[in-house]
């Protein structure tokens, strides 16, 4: 019997899915000519109030893509206002995602050497903030940076700044940060109502961003010992013992090693793209095999909380759909190559 | 010439113009061999030019890969991927070719791109330092190709003038200090022809 509270919060999410773009708002914004028309189709959408703020000469890919996401940020933060106890625990915890990608934004730009503004990172309203962004952009290196997050959900950086001085890639730091996000979220799953559901979800997330990153670093020759340190620790469906193995392997070995059948289908089509040298194909496949899970969990469990993270990962599928269609068309790419990048 | 006026019809001034002449002479055999060689060095470069197309041709390949990646990933990604890695270090040491100074560029120090974690950008990135090694080699090429064409216009120039106004200047000059040498030999012989049939005649009336 589920508390009042999660049906309630099921129920408001059903109420909330409608509002995503459907696959034909995809096509009539891929038919469009300019991006005015995009922002004409997207008037009648939930983006609306953003676009109005912004005048048609302003208008362009990288103005709309703040809007995305900042309408990303708006939709989690919509939830944690509807939510209590564990639950608003653990989608504030499927929220750092957003601060995680802020927080490798700014570590790529201290490893260069380079000035970055809070305006280039996804909003993220003050409150639901872990860490002191403003602060973290005032930072003149790497090791302050660190040293500032000592006292954050992120203080396991530190773990990884000697490799980080080895190897002189942010890479490092990156994934240490998102092995920190998953281990947490995956904690704070645990203290929820329909917590299976909710962790297969997340758990094929973070086996597909494992399985990404084997393929993804073998084939830029990344050294075994750094792609060992990236790989996420949370284990769902690739055994532990397996992981050496997939490490070693060459990639064109990983399907015949992989024992879970969708996992080996998708790493032998992977293997098919990367022989085409089809590489934003195979990283696309990845993706997409996750977006069709989320919809497909949606499907299987309407009442059940698994439902409100797949409705976060279909926000975030929108927000990548949409990126790739304000800039395909700003860019004057072709409407079959926009479209194979879409996620439908 | 301008110079034939102010200068005095002696034997000195003849063999100064003379060896004047033949050092301008060998002057213009140098420039000739310089531009022979230069022309050859032109020519080889002029040969290398074709790179210019298929350096444009990958690059276009490339930018049509990164607008796929920069759609892919989204702008912010991109752009902050880019502010990790430190741009490229090139050094432009000047060279002389025959005294012509030209450039040579190598570089110095690569970008770093091991901090890319989509490998359709990194691989992206690689092809673009590969075409940006390609279009240094061609700005390289060019200005070569502008520096030497510019001597060789310049050299052409000296030799035409050394050709066509300046030897035959001298020789004009030459030709008519000897004319006036040999009148004054003339003019010499026959005086000393006259003074000697004087002698001769006031020799014999001498009883």
């Amino acid at each position: 019997m589920k508390s009042p509270k999660n049906i309630y919060v099921v129920t408001r999410t059903h109420g909330l899915r409608p509002h995503l773009l459907k696959s034909e708002d995809y096509v009539r914004i891929l038919r469009s000519k300019n991006l005015t028309e995009i922002s004409d189709i997207l008037f009648k959408s939930d983006y609306a109030p953003e676009l109005s703020r912004i005048s048609a000469r302003e208008l362009d890919a990288f103005q709309l893509e703040k809007i995305f996401y900042q309408k990303l940020s708006e939709r989690f933060a919509f939830l944690f206002q509807i939510t209590s106890g564990s639950l608003r625990e653990a989608l504030e915890g499927y929220y750092r995602k957003i601060e995680v990608e802020n927080l490798k934004r700014i570590i790529k730009a201290k490893h260069g050497k380079e000035k970055i503004s809070e305006d280039e990172l996804i909003p993220v309203p003050r409150r639901y903030q872990s860490v002191n962004f403003p602060a973290l952009l005032e930072t003149e290196s790497i090791a302050e940076m660190v040293e500032l997050l000592k006292e954050s959900p992120y203080r396991g950086l530190k773990n990884a700044t000697d490799l980080y001085e080895k190897y002189g890639s942010p890479l490092v730091l990156n994934a240490q940060a998102d092995k920190i996000y998953y281990t947490s979220l995956w904690q704070k799953l645990g203290g929820i109502v329909d917590r299976t559901e909710v962790k297969e979800l997340i758990g094929t997330e973070v086996d597909l961003n494992n399985l990404l990153y084997m393929f993804s670093f073998k084939r830029m020759k990344t050294d075994p010992s750094v792609l060992a340190r990236m790989i996420i620790d949370v284990r769902y469906k690739l055994p532990r013992s397996l992981i050496p193995k997939l490490i070693d392997a060459p990639y064109e070995r990983i399907p015949s090693l992989l024992t879970w059948p969708a996992y080996a289908e998708l790493a032998r089509k992977a293997v098919e793209l990367l022989d085409k040298e089809l590489l934003a194909e195979t990283e696309h496949i990845f993706s997409q095999h996750l977006y069709s899970y989320a919809g497909n969990m949606i499907l299987r469990n309407p009442n059940s909380l698994v439902f409100v993270f797949a409705y976060l990962t279909l926000c975030f599928k929108e927000a990548k759909n949409l990126t790739a269609l304000s800039l395909g068309k700003q860019l004057k790419l072709s409407d079959e190559k926009i479209q194979s990048l879409l996620f439908l | 010439m301008a110079f034939i006026g102010r200068t005095t019809a002696t034997r000195g001034t003849l063999i100064k113009l003379r060896d004047t002449l033949e050092f301008i002479q060998n002057g213009m055999e140098i420039l000739k061999m310089k531009r022979d060689r230069l022309a050859g060095e032109l020519n080889s470069l002029l040969g290398q030019l074709t790179r210019r197309e298929k350096a444009e041709k990958r690059l276009m390949d490339v930018y049509t890969d990164l607008k796929k990646a920069l759609a892919t990933l989204g702008y912010a990604t991109v752009s902050s991927t880019a502010l990790s890695i430190a741009p490229m270090q090139v050094e432009v040491t000047p060279i002389s070719i025959m005294g012509v100074v030209v450039p040579k560029i190598a570089v110095k120090e690569k970008p770093q791109i091991n901090s890319i974690e989509s490998m359709s950008l990194f691989e992206t990135v690689v092809k673009l330092q590969a075409s940006f090694d390609e279009l240094l080699n061609v700005a390289e090429i060019e200005a070569n190709i502008e520096r030497i064409a510019y001597e060789l216009m310049m050299i052409n120039r000296k030799v035409n003038a050394l050709e066509k106004v300046i030897i035959p200047g001298y020789w004009k000059l030459i030709r008519y200090i000897e004319d006036l040498l040999f009148d004054e030999d003339l003019e010499d012989f026959a005086r000393i022809k006259h003074f000697r049939g004087v002698a001769g005649r006031k020799k014999s009336e001498i009883p």
